[in-house]
């Protein structure tokens, strides 16, 4: 179908979203605390080489540790969201295939947050 | 599958570049150039092809416009292109040479070794040659309202701007809208029916900074959209693009950090 609009219109399209701000902003902040958040995540994981459940459970009973892995996984969830979001807007134009991408992405960034913290949780309360 | 991933990424093949024709090295040249240069005509129903000229290296001026030029004028008078001012200001003769954008008039044929290939800006559609239909980003540069505007009636003499205030615009004003910097964005190749592309948004903080404008806040309302500015994502191709040495890139970061600094 010829496209009888003028270049104005094209252009100016639907307007721009008054949006965007936001999740630019959350992006760059959970950069810099990501940076902060796995260095302590990864020290736990290193701690925690060859130790058994007990031992496990005993350092999650600690509660900044606990606190620590649950900011690094909430921290990650809403990065990974952002992102990969940013991918599906750039390379994927296809409208109802864009839509679903979306879905999919917050709802599987949302579940890995869910399932990952109630493990966390678990562990540190089932002493 | 197909829809995901079509068949040569969904370039149509009458697209793609053959090989063209092969134009006689002039006689009794000392030192010849070889110029690859992109030839297509939209109503030709025709595809694109590569032609290849010898140039006289000493009958030739220094930069690559000459050669062009020189082309025109002796050797094959139906390739097109845009020039006027050959000297960096106007902003029409943006081309791909040697795979960068850059002024035809301000490229130096001495500082391209090999073979140099010309093609037009990337990304924009051809309508000849190495003209390209830039209607759609003029028509992008027209959404940021490229002028000064003030709820106050103009004075009667000039509107007065300090020193410090005018030493802000440095560096942006200078921008001749040559497009180099929109046609190397891969940012404004996927979505450049929406993203305004550095060129414009470089213009857009040239007014969002100059002090003597009032509607700061409404020009930054109408770049504040996950595509028209937040497709940026710092890629710096149009830094580096820029024949005029100017850096949309931190004009493109001045303007987020601006819309960040209203929210706070």
């Amino acid at each position: 179908m010829e496209d009888f609009r003028t270049p104005t219109a094209r252009a100016r399209g639907l307007g721009a979203a008054r949006g965007g701000t936001r999740d630019f902003w959350y992006q760059r902040v959970t950069s810099a605390l990501g940076v902060l958040l796995i260095t302590g995540a990864i020290i736990v994981v290193i701690d925690s080489i060859g130790a058994d459940y007990d031992d496990v459970r005993a350092l999650l009973s600690n509660p900044v540790v606990v606190a620590l892995l649950l900011l690094a996984l909430l921290n990650f969830c809403i990065h990974m969201r952002i992102g990969m979001q940013v991918i599906i807007e750039d390379y994927v134009h296809q409208p109802m295939a864009k839509v679903l991408l979306l879905i999919v992405n917050a709802g599987f960034s949302t579940v890995i947050g869910v399932v990952g913290a109630v493990a966390i949780i678990k562990i540190a309360f089932s002493g | 599958m197909r829809a995901f991933l079509p068949l040569n990424f969904g370039t149509d093949t009458a697209s793609w570049v053959a090989k063209g024709k092969i134009w006689n090295t002039p006689a009794g040249a000392k030192a010849t150039r070889v110029f690859e240069i992109y030839r297509y005509d939209s109503e030709s129903g025709r595809g694109p092809r590569l032609d290849v000229y010898h140039i006289d290296r000493g009958s030739c001026g220094p930069m690559v416009l000459d050669a062009l030029i020189k082309i025109k004028n002796e050797i094959d008078p139906t390739l097109t292109f845009r020039r006027s001012c050959r000297e960096g200001v106007c902003g029409s003769c943006s081309m791909s040479i040697g795979g960068r954008n850059w002024l035809a008039c301000t490229q130096r044929i001495d500082d391209i070794e090999g073979s140099i290939r010309i093609f037009p800006l990337n990304h924009f559609p051809v309508k000849k040659d190495l003209v390209v239909d830039q209607r759609h980003v003029l028509a992008q540069h027209q959404i940021i309202q490229p002028w000064l505007k003030t709820a106050k009636p103009a004075p009667e003499g000039e509107w007065l701007q300090s020193p410090e205030d005018r030493v802000k615009l440095d560096g942006y004003y200078e921008c001749i809208l040559c497009f180099s910097c929109t046609g190397g964005c891969p940012s404004y190749w996927w979505n450049g029916d929406r993203y305004l592309g550095p060129a414009v948004l470089l213009q857009a903080y040239r007014w969002i900074v100059d002090s003597r404008d009032e509607a700061t806040g409404q020009r930054l309302d109408t770049l504040e959209d996950p595509f028209r500015l937040y497709r940026c994502h710092t890629i710096m191709n149009c830094t580096k693009t820029c024949p005029k040495g100017l850096e949309p890139a931190k004009a493109i970061a001045r303007i987020k950090a601006m819309l960040v600094a209203r929210q706070h």
